[in-house]
């Protein structure tokens, strides 16, 4: 579905959708970036004293070309676009959302060296869960269920390595269990 | 070709072969007849589990996925009317109203008798035409080869019509994104912030994981698509299609050849070649009134081109090393890990890869009709699963396959970014696709013109004095001299 929405549908369509803004944005963080240009891409930077080339294998040529291209697109863009009138309510609403998935998934990775594999996705998958609005019985099963899965499909089934996590330095389990764990 | 035919079915004689030629097929199936999924996030999470498999069976397992997927997006499109993917948006049109005429295994029948078609002629023309075009490649220099990757990219933006400029801006994102950490002409480390974790560059991985798979799941996070289950039973009598569809040659024929012809070009793809085969089928047909009410030829018309594009659209990437769309830049990848060359001496170097391919994606065919013969009712089903446990799911698994790379949060983090990026730009309806190939395609092509303008001494004129560069750059301009004109004009219209 997202790939009819990509290649169909005009960014500037009947639905308000902040296209304009995002595209600004772009534009910003491009003109930034570009002024950073110099400091960013100094040749021999990471101590190589011998050049090779001419001005063609310079560094900030192909970062050059990318933002310049960046900011003339983004701008003509945006310009171009229609005004539109956005719900920040209800964006800020939606992506305070997208935020709190994101965030939990990064505490979630962290945890991973502490609490190890299982019970850092059975957590993060029963934050994910009320996220998404399921309650009761749902909000139990589902993120059981999808822990059981992962631990099958990674620790099982392809047999992926984790850091040993430093529960099972504090609790004492069987070796093989900590291998799934 | 019956050399090449021999050695191929001796690369199949083995069982990995065949659990990923069988993995590959039920997956794409499944995440085809899934709406809101696709082969896009399915070919972006085992991604990684790729990099550690043979480059035959990684790529097969990701052209399983890719080509399987529209056969699979046609079963929720006709049953429920919903495509599976964007593809098979053409098929509800005659699909669905033929099933709610009370003949689903009619038209589930010859969406797959028409795909299987597709596939195989497809395949059939990747085995004649991808090995000249890769002898002829080896006559292209290095300022050709770049100014193919540049035209590739082009090709791409131009097909976002109406979002041309947004597709630019995109394109120029992902150009510089490729762009970041260690190069290594003058050793210079850009926009790394001082920062050792950057110096790497961007992960590639955590990169498409957060456009593609992430932010889809954000996406599928906040919908509320509603499903009528009671649409999905489907009984097994599905082989009266693969006669059915005998009676429509020209249209079967015309509609892979755009598929096919389509599929080669880059940026071009599965949209614009079912649109031309469903235009032409209705225009050619004795009956143009029935098409969008339950029309056969309608559903053969979109099935067949559609999936006679994937292996079309491994001819560039294979012959030349340029992939025309996302799905064959993130398989560009794999070759790239593995430290494979695609392009004139692939075949040369690597022809038991070649001839395992080409062999596998026929025997590809056999087994996706094979699976959806006997699995259609229970995947039929597939497309009521809620949307949000979708996403639940989605989200754990690229967690775990960031993370699972070199064990860094900061990998983890840049899947996250990427993924609020890309659920940002699939709101505002801003195309992901240019992005992912400007960050494929940006090395390759800075290092095709670095080369080029090198070995030229610094002269630019060497763009225009190489006949082959000379065409490319014609077309190049005169593809942004349009697109831009057209820009003016709606911007212009729009008052």
């Amino acid at each position: 579905m997202g790939e009819v929405n990509e290649k169909n549908a005009s960014p500037f369509g009947s639905e308000p959708t902040g296209g304009r803004y995002l595209l600004g944005a772009i534009f910003v963080i491009a003109l930034i970036l570009l002024t950073l240009i110099g400091d960013q891409t100094t040749p021999g930077s990471t101590g190589q004293t011998e050049m090779s080339g001419g001005w063609w294998a310079e560094p900030a040529v192909a970062p050059a070309v990318a933002l310049t291209l960046t900011i003339v697109a983004a701008a003509l863009a945006a310009v171009s676009s229609r005004w539109e009138k956005v719900d920040f309510r209800g964006a800020v609403s939606v992506y305070g959302r997208a935020f709190g998935v994101a965030g939990s998934m990064i505490v979630a990775v962290m945890l991973m060296k502490v609490l190890g594999f299982a019970l850092s996705i059975l957590i993060f998958a029963f934050c994910v869960t009320f996220m998404a609005g399921f309650r009761g019985v749902r909000l139990a099963i589902i993120p059981i269920g999808t822990t059981i899965a992962m631990v099958l499909i990674f620790r099982v089934g392809f047999a992926i390595w984790f850091p040993r996590p430093m529960l099972f330095k504090w609790i004492d389990i069987p070796i093989k269990l900590q291998g799934l764990l | 070709m019956l050399e090449t035919t021999l050695l191929g079915i001796q690369q199949l004689a083995s069982i990995e072969i065949w659990i990923v030629l069988v993995a590959g097929s039920l997956l794409g199936i499944i995440l085809g007849a899934i709406p809101g999924i696709g082969p896009g996030v399915g070919i972006a999470l085992l991604l990684p589990v790729t990099y550690a498999m043979e480059p035959l069976q990684g790529i097969t397992l990701l052209m399983g996925l890719y080509a399987a997927g529209w056969y699979g997006g046609a079963i929720p499109a006709i049953t429920i009317n919903t495509p599976g993917t964007g593809v098979n948006v053409l098929t509800t049109y005659d699909g669905y109203p033929m099933a709610k005429d009370g003949q689903p295994q009619r038209a589930l029948s010859l969406a797959y008798a028409s795909s299987f078609f597709g596939g195989i002629f497809a395949v059939i023309v990747l085995m004649v035409a991808a090995w000249p075009l890769a002898a002829l490649s080896k006559y292209l220099t290095s300022v050709d080869l770049g100014m193919a990757a540049l035209l590739a990219m082009v090709l791409v933006v131009v097909a976002h019509r109406g979002a041309e400029l947004a597709s630019f801006a995109m394109l120029g994102v992902g150009l510089f994104v490729s762009t970041i950490g260690l190069e290594t002409a003058y050793g210079s480390a850009r926009y790394t912030f001082d920062t050792t974790w950057m110096m790497a560059g961007v992960p590639l991985i955590s990169m498409i994981l957060g456009l593609f798979a992430l932010s889809q799941a954000f996406s599928l996070l906040f919908s509320d698509r509603k499903i009528d289950k009671s649409k999905t039973e489907i009984d097994r009598r599905l082989l009266g299609g693969f006669i059915e569809v005998c009676r429509y040659p020209k249209v079967l024929l015309r509609s892979a050849g755009f598929g096919v012809g389509m599929g080669v070009l880059p940026g071009v793809g599965e949209f614009l070649a079912q649109f031309f085969a469903y235009t032409t089928a209705r225009s050619g047909s004795k009956t143009p009134e029935r098409f969008g009410k339950g029309a056969p030829e309608g559903i053969i018309a979109s099935e067949t081109a559609n999936n006679a594009v994937p292996p079309a659209a491994l001819v560039p990437l294979l012959s030349l090393g340029i992939p025309g769309e996302a799905f064959t830049a993130m398989m560009l990848t794999v070759f790239i890990v593995h430290g494979v060359d695609p392009g004139p001496t692939l075949f040369a170097d690597h022809k038991d890869f070649v001839a395992g391919l080409y062999v596998s994606l026929f025997v590809m065919n056999f087994l996706i009709v094979g699976i959806l013969l006997v699995g259609t009712n229970w995947i039929a089903k597939l497309a009521t699963i809620n949307d949000r446990l979708l996403a639940v799911i989605i989200m754990c698994l690229v967690m775990v396959g960031t993370f699972s790379r070199n064990y860094r949060l900061t990998d983890t983090i840049i899947a996250i970014f990427f993924g609020l990026v890309g659920f940002a730009l699939r709101r505002a309806n801003i195309p992901l696709v240019p992005m992912i190939l400007g960050l494929v395609l940006g090395p390759i092509m800075e290092r095709y013109f670095r080369q080029g303008i090198g070995a030229a001494g610094g002269d630019l004129t060497i763009f225009v004095t190489r006949p082959v560069s000379l065409v490319f750059l014609v077309i190049i301009c005169l593809l942004v001299v349009t697109s831009v004109r057209n820009a003016v004009r709606r911007l212009t219209a729009g008052g």
